[in-house]
């Protein structure tokens, strides 16, 4: 068998195995069994659904308006530290990346609950997007760094050897290859977001996402109860699946084609 | 590499590099003892005998769980390694997508479980093994593909056949990942776990009981215990995952090059 040292897939087919896993996804959400009418009063009613989605969009634009810099900047100077020092940055970074981030954004969210009086919702949905953003920057910046760290050395090489200074070997390398590298991860975050800002959101009681509304109509049921609540909530279900969707296939699109390899 | 351009400031370079990390995470932890101490909430009433039963318990299931999932995907990713490379790289991505699924869209897929077998815990174990099994198949097809050039073509060179290769070189080294990637998956089925006891607390399992008097939110009682563990958990996830580093940089120190160990956790290594 003849080994290629480049190893991508195309992306058609990339692309089709994330559509697949999507259809199943749907699938499954679809086989669910009707609700019984007594349940079924909690559809996604037309005047509520542009809230649901429109906060949902907005808590995922506002993630990676407080992620990208961090993990940025975390990113391009960690890449910058000499070998042992970024070794014991990597170290916690990736302590920080691997650790069960709710746990942070429970933490978090203390003030909010022992606060005697309701925040307005736009100050809770600033609140709660900027710590997804937090937890969520470590497992971006992982990214970009792995990025910066497999350019190839003779890149840097040729720079310094054209008698480039640091600051031109930051504009000229540096920053363009971890700007690439940062959209190219951008959408994953985007669609984790999207889907897992319930967590953060469900104990505050008002939804203002799609994932916090599912969340506030299932929690605290029992298996059976559950079951029927579920059911109720397929176009919830269905319409992340279709975000979930598209993040995933914008991030594989972008990795192919979104700015390219240095 | 910024040694060429003269002597580093390195304590600069690392407060530059650790400011982005300690910020926001100090801010969060910040946050919440203050909002502890400012409400006198915080009466003391930890207690330790019931925090350490509970993480026990938690770490026992996390563990279980853990290294069940790491053994059902293994013959998943010794079959993927054995494959050709187009079937190899179509298994990494396949693995990959499966893993990104975010776990709110997992539970439709527990409740037809359920719905079809009856057995709660049985669903539950199902649906964990399943989504870390893909984690592990994940990372350990990501570090395969990183060295699969080389062993590939050393051992092809010496006359070894294709099931030769499989279990001279990719059996060994999907065992070695599992030494390395199961600690790292605990603490993550930890928050698994956690994750699980909003959506169904009916399923007591140890950890998520603790969240019971958070979901119960709007009463503060609850709060002064569960903060006080909260912080406790916060902190042993942390010494955890150090313990989960430490146990697997075995494998990174192979190649003491940082790049290579970035491409041990990167999604595209190649």
């Amino acid at each position: 068998m003849q080994i290629e040292t480049r190893a991508e897939l195309p992306r058609s087919e990339a692309i089709a195995i994330v559509i697949a896993v999507s259809a199943l996804l749907a699938a499954a959400i679809w086989l669910l069994p009707p609700a019984p009418p007594s349940v079924s009063q909690h559809r996604l009613p037309f005047d509520s659904a542009e809230l649901l989605i429109t906060g949902t969009l907005t808590v995922a634009l506002l993630v990676v308006v407080a992620a990208l810099p961090l993990a940025f900047l975390s990113a391009v100077f960690i890449h910058v530290l000499p070998e042992v020092s970024k070794r014991r940055m990597f170290a916690i970074l990736l302590i920080l990346a691997q650790s069960p981030l709710f746990l942070w954004g429970f933490a978090a969210s203390i003030p909010l609950l022992a606060s005697a009086q309701m925040w307005p919702v736009p100050a809770l949905v600033g609140y709660f997007s900027a710590i997804l953003g937090i937890l969520s920057f470590p497992r971006l910046t992982v990214q970009i760094l792995s990025e910066l760290e497999a350019m190839p050395e003779v890149w840097q090489e040729t720079i310094i050897g054209l008698g480039a200074s640091a600051r031109q070997l930051y504009w000229t390398l540096i920053l363009p290859a971890a700007r690439s590298a940062s959209f190219r991860h951008l959408f994953a975050v985007m669609g984790s977001a999207m889907t897992e800002a319930a967590v953060s959101l469900l104990i505050l009681g008002p939804t203002v996402t799609l994932a916090a509304d599912i969340s506030g109509g299932l929690i605290g049921r029992g298996a059976h109860q559950m079951l029927l609540n579920l059911s109720t909530y397929k176009l919830h279900l269905l319409f992340l699946v279709f975000l979930h969707m598209l993040t995933q296939l914008g991030a594989r699109w972008r990795l192919q084609h979104g700015g390219g390899r240095l | 590499m910024m040694a060429r351009f003269g002597k580093p400031n390195v304590f600069k370079m690392y407060s530059l590099a650790s400011l982005p990390l300690v910020l926001p995470f100090g801010l969060l932890l910040f946050l919440a003892v203050w909002a502890v101490a400012f409400t006198e909430v915080w009466n003391g009433g930890l207690s330790w005998g019931f925090v350490f039963g509970h993480l026990l318990d938690s770490l026992s299931v996390a563990v279980t769980i853990s290294a069940s999932a790491a053994m059902t995907a293994l013959p998943f990713v010794v079959t993927a390694a054995s494959l050709s490379n187009r079937w190899f790289r179509r298994s990494r991505v396949l693995a990959n997508v499966i893993a990104d699924v975010p776990q709110l869209l997992l539970v439709p897929i527990g409740a037809l479980v359920l719905l079809h077998t009856g057995s709660g815990n049985g669903t539950l174990f199902l649906l964990l093994l399943f989504f870390n099994g893909s984690w592990f198949a994940h990372h350990s097809l990501t570090r395969m593909a990183a060295t699969r050039h080389v062993t590939w073509q050393a051992l092809q060179g010496m006359g070894a056949t294709r099931w030769q290769i499989v279990q001279i070189v990719y059996l060994r080294q999907a065992l070695h990942h599992t030494l390395d990637l199961v600690p790292f998956m605990v603490s993550r089925v930890l928050g698994q776990v956690l994750f699980i006891g909003i959506f169904a607390p009916h399923w007591h399992l140890a950890p998520a009981s603790l969240w019971l008097g958070w979901t119960a939110a709007a009463t503060p009682p609850p709060l002064s215990l569960t903060t006080a563990e909260l912080l406790v958990l916060l902190t042993t996830s942390l010494i955890l995952n150090y313990l989960a580093y430490r146990l697997s940089r075995r494998s990174w120190e192979v190649s003491p090059t940082l790049g290579h160990f970035c491409t041990a956790w990167s999604e595209y290594c190649e």
